[in-house]
Parts: C-alpha cells; sequence; structure tokens
C-alpha cells in the first residue's frame, strides 16, 4: 500500500527525515508514535501529496503521491490535526465533496453523525471545535477510502467521543484499508492501533505489531523499578518495566512504556528485534 | 486521461465552488449596488443637477465590474495557499486543470457578471421608479454597447496577475500583489524607455527632425507596429513588436503559466 524508500526530507536547513524507509500494508491500522517535532506530520503530508520529497522515493498504492493524480485522492483521505472549518453547513459539505469519492456513503455518513452526536444542518463555524473533528471523521470514513491518514484525531474530543471515535475506526478497518494514525494520546488509541511505528529524527526506530512486540519484550508491573530492566515508570500501585522477552512469556503491551524503551535504547531494541 | 480532465467532474468541481462561494459573491454584489446609490449621492455633491446620465453610471458600472475581477481571486480563493485551509481545497479529487479552469471561469466570468446583472438590475429599477434621478437606461447607452478597451490584454492583465499574486502570496496578498505589478509595469516601462531613449537615439532623433507625432505608450505598442513613421526602421519596428508580443501576450500567459504552476506545486 505505502512504499517508502530512503526518504529524506528538510524545511530549509532544519532536517527532518534522514533516509527512512517504510513499508506499509493494507489491512492495518498503525499507530504513528514519535516525539515532538520527529516529524510524523511531515511524514503523513508526504504520503498525502502535501509536500514534495527532496530525495528518496514514496510510493501510495502506485501513485507518487505529490503528483496529486485525482485518482490518488479519490483513495486516499488526510484528517489534520488544525482542521480549519468552512463556512458551510456540514451536511451540505459532505453532499457537495462526497460526489467526488466514488466510495462515499451519503448514509453511513449521517449514521456516523448520529453516532457521534453531531447536528449535520448546523454550519461547520457554529459547531465547537471537538464536534467539528467529529463531523470531518465521519465524512472520511464514509468516503470508504483505502487509505485514511489521521493526525491526531483525538485532540479535542472529550471522553465518551474517544470512545466512540476507537469503534467507528474500528468498524472501518477492512482487509483492503490502510489508516495511518498519528498520536501523542496513546491511551486513546490502545488496542485500536497495531502495528506501532515509532520515528526518530534518524529513522524508524520501530515497525513491529503488537504480537511480535510482545513477543519479544516483556511489560511486568512490579512493587519496585528493576535497574537491568530498559525501562522503568513508576504507575499507581508500582512500576512498569520493560525487559527483553528471555523466557517467552505473555504481556500486555504497554505502548507509553514502549515508547519510553525505545527512544532509551534505541540500539538494544534495533538489535532485539532484528534478531 | 481521466485524471487530466473529466467533464463530469469539472462539472461537479464547478457546481461546488459556485454553491460554496454564492453567499460571499451575492454580498459583494449587493455591496456594490447599493454602492450605486453611494455614486449618486456623491454625484450631487460634486455636481449641482441631482439627475445622473447614463454614461456616468455607465462608466461607474464598468469600473466597478472590471475591480470585481480583479478583486475576485482575493475575495473567492484567499485560503488556497493557507497551510492548513489549503489542504481542503487540495486534497479535492479533482484534477489541477479542473480546479484552475474552475477558478478562472468563477473569478474572472461569474463574480464579474454576478456583480454587473446586480448593478445593472439596480440602476434599471431606480431609473425606472425615479427617473428624475437616473435619466435613461444603461443597456441603451450608446458607452455600454460599444464599450470595449483597446486590446484584450489591457482588460486581463490585471485580473491575471492578481490571480497569481493570490495563489503566490500567503500574507498581505493585496498590497505584495500590486506593488509586484507596479514593480513589473516600472521594469518594463524604464527598459521600453532605454530603448527609445538611448538604444535609438539616433534613429528618434531622426524621426522628430521630420516633425511626426508619436504617442508613445505600453498600452499601444500594437498601434505603434502599425504607424507608417516606423517603416525605414525596421530595428524599432521589431523591437517594438516584441515589446507588444511581450505586453500583449507574454505578461497574461505568463501570469496565468505562474498561477497553474503555482497551483501545480504548492506545498503545505
Amino acid at each position: 500500500m505505502i512504499n517508502i524508500e530512503n526518504l529524506s526530507f528538510s524545511y530549509s536547513r532544519h532536517t527532518v527525515f534522514n533516509n527512512i524507509n517504510l513499508n506499509l500494508e493494507a489491512g492495518k491500522i498503525y499507530g504513528l508514535l514519535g516525539q515532538n517535532g520527529v516529524g510524523k506530520t511531515t511524514l503523513l503530508k508526504i504520503i498525502g501529496g502535501f509536500l514534495k520529497l527532496k530525495t528518496g522515493k514514496c510510493e501510495v498504492m502506485g501513485f507518487t503521491p505529490f503528483e496529486r493524480n485525482p485518482l490518488f485522492f479519490e483513495q486516499m483521505f488526510f484528517i489534520p490535526e488544525d482542521f480549519v472549518a468552512p463556512d458551510i453547513v456540514v451536511n451540505k459539505y459532505a453532499r457537495l465533496r462526497g460526489e467526488f469519492y466514488p466510495g462515499y456513503d451519503e448514509n453511513k455518513f449521517h449514521k456516523l453523525m448520529t453516532e457521534f452526536d453531531v447536528n449535520g444542518n448546523s454550519k461547520f463555524t457554529k459547531l465547537s471545535f471537538g464536534q467539528q473533528k467529529k463531523a470531518l471523521i465521519a465524512f472520511a470514513l464514509s468516503t470508504n477510502t483505502k487509505l485514511i491518514l489521521m493526525d491526531e484525531p483525538s485532540n479535542g474530543l472529550d471522553i465518551p467521543s474517544k470512545a466512540q471515535l476507537r469503534k467507528v475506526i474500528a468498524q472501518a478497518s477492512n482487509d483492503q484499508s490502510c489508516i495511518v494514525i498519528s498520536t501523542h494520546q496513546v491511551r486513546d488509541l490502545e488496542n485500536l492501533i497495531d502495528p506501532i511505528i515509532i520515528l526518530d529524527s534518524n529513522g524508524v526506530l520501530l515497525n513491529e505489531t503488537i504480537d511480535r512486540i510482545s513477543e519479544k519484550l516483556v511489560f511486568r508491573f512490579n512493587s519496585k523499578s528493576s535497574k537491568e530492566c530498559l525501562w522503568s515508570e513508576s504507575s499507581p500501585g508500582g512500576y512498569v518495566n520493560v525487559e527483553k522477552n528471555n523466557e517467552s512469556e505473555e504481556s500486555r503491551v504497554n505502548i507509553e512504556a514502549l515508547f519510553n524503551a525505545t527512544l532509551s535504547n534505541k540500539e538494544i531494541i534495533r538489535n532485539i528485534f532484528n534478531s | 486521461m481521466k485524471d487530466i480532465f473529466n467533464i463530469n467532474r469539472f462539472g461537479s468541481l464547478l457546481k461546488k465552488e459556485l454553491s460554496e462561494r454564492l453567499p460571499i459573491m451575492l454580498k459583494i454584489a449587493v455591496i456594490l449596488s447599493i454602492s450605486l446609490i453611494g455614486f449618486w449621492l456623491t454625484y450631487i455633491i460634486f455636481k449641482t443637477d441631482p439627475q445622473v446620465s447614463s454614461h456616468g453610471r455607465t462608466v461607474f458600472l464598468l469600473l466597478v465590474t472590471y475591480f470585481t475581477a480583479v478583486m475576485a481571486p482575493f475575495n473567492l480563493y484567499k485560503g488556497f495557499n493557507h497551510p492548513k485551509k489549503g489542504i481542503d481545497y487540495i486534497s479535492l479529487p479533482a484534477s489541477v486543470q479542473e480546479k484552475f479552469l474552475s477558478m478562472l471561469i468563477i473569478s474572472l466570468i461569474a463574480m464579474p457578471l454576478i456583480v454587473l446583472t446586480s448593478v445593472l438590475m439596480t440602476d434599471t429599477a431606480i431609473a425606472m421608479i425615479n427617473p428624475s434621478v437616473f435619466k435613461g437606461f444603461i443597456f441603451s447607452d450608446n458607452s455600454f454597447i460599444n464599450s470595449s478597451t483597446t486590446s484584450f490584454a489591457d482588460m486581463i492583465i490585471l485580473p491575471l496577475f492578481c490571480m497569481l499574486g493570490n495563489l503566490l502570496f500567503r500574507g498581505n496578498k493585496v498590497v505584495k500583489t500590486f506593488l509586484s505589478i507596479a514593480g513589473t509595469y516600472i521594469v518594463f516601462i524604464l527598459i521600453v524607455a532605454f530603448l527609445f531613449l538611448y538604444a535609438f537615439k539616433d534613429q528618434m532623433t531622426e524621426i522628430q527632425g521630420l516633425q511626426l507625432q508619436i504617442k508613445l505608450s505600453v498600452e499601444n505598442l500594437t498601434e505603434l507596429y502599425r504607424n507608417e513613421v516606423f517603416e525605414g526602421y525596421p530595428a524599432i519596428k521589431i523591437t517594438i513588436a516584441v515589446l507588444a508580443v511581450l505586453y500583449n501576450i507574454g505578461f497574461p500567459v505568463g501570469a496565468l503559466a505562474g498561477a497553474y504552476y503555482r497551483m501545480k506545486t504548492i506545498q503545505y
């Protein structure tokens, strides 16, 4: 679905990526994690065709995104972190734009709007930021595009809406589609995102499924911190320790702890997953 | 072919663009129609006779319509190159060619046409209700029927440059666009002046010696080319031809090509 080879990108003199290689497949919901400024949004924009590559190759569904072929855009939808709402009624926005997406399902849009409890007869500008976001997500999912890119989709959503978001994203995923979610709010999307991609300024630190992560690493909840572990962080009632899974233990992957462990032990993590 | 231009998709795009922009287009049309009253009041202040001739109103109508065409890109597409607002537009599944043509049609044809119709209807209504205020009808005025500028290029250059400027500049679009236009015009004038005052100084001195009247301006380069005065001066004639082509074709086509290229390659 998405093939990125030797991708390098910079803004003026600031290098964002240096030689990134990434392969994303259909039928998955990828979680894209990374520190602030590491280039998550930039990567999504390159995949979406909004930024031009400096060097390297990015191929999405057989298209070069920056060529902005309409047939590519018919199969891709980008939900930005900051959505500047147009001054138009939501239902009218959906009706006018939906014509451009061959897979657009108006009934699905209305159903999602009802589920999100957003009034489609209001203008975007009369809705709160969270409601605007939900309306846009409802439209995005009802286009039934093969690729959906979401930049911090749970930002601005209240707690019930985050649960609704998880549910609708899970329902939207199928064998032909690929969803890439860039997020800091991993707890909002835990149990949904799989595989996990962790970015660094030098490239991809990790691109693994939850199964493989739990095969290679063990996440233990102990009463005290362990000095031998890759990462240890305090948690209510104890510590979450991340260690190499030498004894094939089963454990639930704690994405936040995984993220911190990976950033703190880049080479070790790379060696663990390459072995 | 479907990725370059699809007539059905283009129709949907035009419908969507017009539908989204109609409220602002109508708002501008209403404001300019009401300004006709302001024009009448200004007329009363500076002239003792409160009756406004159809010729004066025709000039007002044509100026207002032209002004609309010039400002339309800024009013209707100002968010196109906004780092956040623009993504919604550029990611719409339509080709750059379709989006570009749609922008041209709406900015340079639809918007001025709406304003022209609105102001004309307002003027006609006032003329019918109170002929003592508005004498005669604009559409029967000779100057409206015969209205045309010296060339199509004169009409189209400024709106096209404004379209380019709107796509090129992210902040202070109007100011930067008009400063750029002024700068370009000044450079062009300087080139023309240099050529005729220095490069062709001897030939121009000869022509002046023949006591022939020549009006030298960038707007009448085509007429200048046709002037028999320069028949014996092929170098000047060729230079005028090149300048005329540059002004009448080069500038409009350059602005169009620049706007298209910007639309195709803009990054967010």
